[in-house]
Order: C-alpha cells, then sequence, then structure tokens
C-alpha cells in the first residue's frame, strides 16, 4: 500500500505552491519587489534597516516584499545584530539584469 | 639561457600555474574565458610574482633546505619558492570582529577581491549568453498561458526535482505573475530563466517546442513559419 506522505512528486509541489504564491501575493502592492530588487543591484549586500530607508515605503509592503522575494530565492538574509544583512541571490541578480537588459531595449 | 634564469623562470611558473589550476578549477564551464579575463590575468600575474619574491628571499637567507649540490639546490629553492609564496599569499595575519563577524585580515583577502572580479567577468559573459538564449526559446511563449503548464510541463519531463526547488519556483512564478511594470514578454522570459536554472537548456526548448500550440501568443503563425 502507497504511503501518503510520499515526499517525490512530479509537479505537485509547484502546483500547490504557485497557487498559494499567487493568492498570497495578491494583496503585495506590485512593484515593490522590483524597487527592492533594483536598490539592491545598486548597492550590492546591505542592512535592512538601511534598505527600508532608501527604498521609502510603507513597512507593511517591504516587510511582505522581502519574505516573498527571499521565499523564492531571489534575496538571501544573514543575521547580524542590527536586524540582517540583505543581498541579491544568483538568481535575483539574473532576473535584475534580464529587466534591465529590457529596459534598456525598450528605449 | 643559462639555469639560473631557469629557475627563476621556474618559480614564476609554478606560482602562476598553481593560480590558474585555481581559477580552472573554480569555472569549469568557463575555464578559457576566465583564464582570458583582465583580473585573472593580473591574479596570475601575482601569484608568479609573489613566487619570484619569494625565492629572492630564499637565495638571500640561503636556506639550502639541507642539499650541499649546488645545481640541485637551486631547483629545488625555485620549486620551494614557487609552492611556498601560494601558501604565504593565502595566509591570513589576524582577524578582526566588524559587525560580529569575524574577518581573516592578510594578503588572501587581496586576492579573494580579485577572485570576486573574475567572478563578476565571467557572470557578464554568463547572463549574455543566458539572455540570448532564454529570449530565442521564449520568443512567443504569452506568459498567461504557460505560467503555470509551462514549469509543470518541464518538472514532468524532468522528473523528482526536490520539493524545495519546486516550492521555490512556485513562489517565483506567483511573484511575476502579481508583478506590475513589467511587460508580459519579460514575464516570459523572466519565467524562461528560473526555468533554465532548474532544468537546463535542452529541456526547456524540448518543452517549449512540444506545447506551443498551448502556450504561444500565436501558435498558428509559429506553425506556418516552422513549415516553411
Amino acid at each position: 500500500m502507497e504511503s501518503k506522505d510520499q515526499q517525490s512528486d512530479d509537479f505537485g509541489t509547484f502546483l500547490q505552491s504557485v497557487q498559494r504564491a499567487v493568492k498570497t501575493d495578491e494583496e503585495l502592492k506590485s512593484s515593490s519587489t522590483l524597487r527592492i530588487m533594483s536598490m539592491l543591484s545598486k548597492i550590492g549586500e546591505v542592512e535592512l534597516v538601511q534598505l527600508m530607508t532608501v527604498v521609502e515605503m510603507q513597512w507593511d509592503d517591504f516587510s511582505q516584499g522581502i519574505n516573498s522575494l527571499q521565499s523564492a530565492g531571489l534575496v538571501q538574509m544573514a543575521e547580524t545584530g542590527k536586524g540582517g544583512r540583505i543581498k541579491l541571490t544568483s538568481d535575483g541578480l539574473n532576473w535584475v539584469n534580464a529587466l534591465t537588459a529590457s529596459d534598456d531595449k525598450d528605449e | 639561457m643559462d639555469n639560473n634564469a631557469l629557475e627563476w623562470f621556474l618559480a614564476g611558473l609554478l606560482g602562476a600555474l598553481i593560480s590558474s589550476a585555481e581559477i580552472i578549477s573554480r569555472y569549469r564551464d568557463e575555464p578559457e574565458y576566465a583564464l582570458r579575463t583582465w583580473p585573472s590575468l593580473f591574479y596570475l600575474l601575482l601569484n608568479a610574482l609573489a613566487s619570484i619574491v619569494a625565492l629572492a628571499f630564499i637565495r638571500l637567507f640561503g636556506w639550502t633546505f639541507g642539499l650541499s649540490d649546488p645545481a640541485t639546490v637551486g631547483w629545488v629553492q625555485a620549486g620551494v619558492a614557487g609552492i611556498g609564496a601560494m601558501a604565504i599569499l593565502r595566509a591570513s595575519l589576524f582577524s578582526v570582529r566588524l559587525d560580529n563577524q569575524t574577518v581573516p585580515v592578510g594578503l588572501g583577502r587581496f586576492l579573494d577581491v580579485l577572485l570576486e572580479s573574475v567572478d563578476r567577468a565571467v557572470d557578464r559573459k554568463r547572463a549574455e549568453e543566458r539572455g540570448k538564449t532564454v529570449s530565442d526559446i521564449m520568443k512567443n511563449v504569452d506568459f498567461e498561458k504557460a505560467y503555470v503548464a509551462l514549469p509543470a510541463y518541464c518538472l514532468a519531463l524532468l522528473q523528482n526535482l526536490p520539493q524545495d526547488d519546486q516550492d521555490q519556483l512556485g513562489k517565483k512564478v506567483g511573484l511575476l505573475f502579481n508583478s506590475q511594470g513589467i511587460s508580459p514578454r519579460v514575464k516570459s522570459m523572466l519565467l524562461g530563466i528560473a526555468l533554465m536554472n532548474l532544468v537546463g537548456e535542452n529541456v526547456l526548448r524540448a518543452a517549449v517546442k512540444n506545447i506551443n500550440q498551448d502556450i504561444e501568443e500565436n501558435p498558428a503563425a509559429t506553425t506556418s513559419q516552422e513549415s516553411k
């Protein structure tokens, strides 16, 4: 008899995750994640508090944006005494590069 | 060329060879390009110079390593200088604490900075190539039609991708879906980049080709182009 707790599946986890993410991020101000990523690509690794002051966002949007980016593997946090340092992952950097390249083409 | 000059050359060559092995092992997929970048050439030159300086010190202090034959001593000194300089360059002299992190201070830090420059040069080239490939594969893909179907199909082709990776991909796609201010074309490209990093170029290309009728903006046009 097959166990109901099987760890492997072909794409079931993806489908559940994308459905959850679409609903969860629905209320997230859509451009906030882009602003965070674009700022991180300019300033590199930075303290979370410092990032918040430069992106000029509401705390809720900022916090939710960071959480979404972190769980999607686009930013990476390291614990420090001041609340944590944050930087783009290589995936995040690829995204920002693609976005910048498309902006350049559009211009 | 006399033996003395050859010994100096050997010391420098050993330094350069050892550091080139370090770069080659770091960039297994792009070793030639990595070695040709300016930071990389500077890195090799610095290591070669360090070995030559080490040989100068060894001779200044008259270290013979217990050997008496002058010809043998010269070659051994060159060999020790070539390898020993690498250890000295990579050693840290002391550590300081910054922001609750222990940071080693020494010449090794300078080498790390150079290696990071090589990283960036290689990454730029990879990004350029990946961008062209993804743009080619995803050029007719409609994000709205593909954001669930294409990843699911790729994952099914690949089989057994870890659930954590699937979960992260789902969250990336969710983020893309809800992002405003990004054109559908760019969303498709970002979807392609996320997929290519997980499943590779060949699987992505095969998947887009196999289900193009369901995910492309104008499948009829593509089909007629292909038939021509």
